[in-house]
């Protein structure tokens, strides 16, 4: 089941983790909220809505107080960027449980991507805000 | 570093900001949930020297603007940093290794926005880009 792929359709919710730090004093989502670890093909993180919860989602963190910002898939794609499902299968050597609903925004190149993120974080909305670190 | 900065209104808000820039080194591993980098004390070093730089340069025309209004960690490892002006702002990275990239969006021609990316950038040409989100640089 974790390995079947689906499709996303534009109006799709994605789900994005938020740590307290990337949230501004004014509860606007900052663009470092999308910054991505890996070159040269980056891809961003996020969970398919329709299979998974908010609560399954913050979940997936290792720690608590993460929160959560949602747009549909369509944000994206009218940035020219692509989003696929991505299911992650278990990695028992790790300990790892599946993320069947793990979905990846592709397309952020060196030269646009901060762009790219400023544009993607003003259209989300934050649906769980984070707590602040103890 | 603050002993350099004369003007004592200037040393809270300055002094804030490099507070925060300094506990960005004791976030552990994995702090944002999907895999983040430790910061890097380079990144951290390179932006409280530019917060300082910018902070002398233009606290005397625009005040408390020439602080940044948000700090915030990168994924990389790297230092995030925004000063906002009347009419633009500008978001700058500052990469693990401390190169330098910025963001400058600029709403003169509102509601129109134009957005400047520009990577591995110096230092002068950062403080030279606050100028025009200050509004206190010649457009030429």
């Amino acid at each position: 089941m974790a390995d079947e792929i689906v499709e996303i359709e534009d109006t799709d919710d994605l789900y994005r983790r938020l740590p307290h730090d990337h949230v501004k004093p004014d509860g606007r989502i900052s663009s470092v909220a999308f910054c991505f670890r890996g070159q040269p093909d980056p891809s961003l993180s996020v969970d398919l809505a329709k299979l998974t919860t908010p609560e399954e989602s913050i979940a997936r963190a290792p720690k608590p107080g993460a929160g959560l910002g949602v747009f549909q898939a369509a944000v994206p794609r009218q940035l020219g960027l692509t989003v696929r499902h991505a299911p992650i299968p278990p990695n028992h050597r790790e300990g790892r449980p599946p993320n069947p609903a793990h979905a990846v925004i592709e397309g952020l190149t060196p030269e646009d991507r901060l762009t790219r993120c400023y544009q993607l974080a003003e259209r989300m909305r934050i649906l769980v805000p984070p707590q602040r670190r103890s | 570093m603050l002993d350099e900065i004369a003007d004592p209104s200037l040393v809270k808000p300055l002094g804030a900001v490099v507070q925060r820039l300094q506990e960005l080194l004791a976030l552990p591993a994995d702090w944002d949930s999907y895999g983040a980098e430790r910061i890097s004390p380079a990144a951290v070093a390179r932006a409280k020297s530019l917060v300082r730089n910018v902070a002398s340069q233009y606290w005397p025309q625009v005040g408390t603007a020439a602080v940044p209004s948000f700090v915030a960690p990168i994924a990389n490892g790297g230092v995030h940093l925004e000063w906002s002006g009347r009419d633009a702002e500008l978001e700058l990275e500052v990469g693990e290794s401390a190169k330098l990239s910025y963001l400058w969006i600029d709403r003169r021609l509102s509601p129109e926005r134009t957005f400047h990316e520009r990577h591995d950038v110096d230092q002068h040409e950062v403080i030279a880009t606050l100028g025009h989100v200050f509004g206190t640089a010649q457009d030429g």
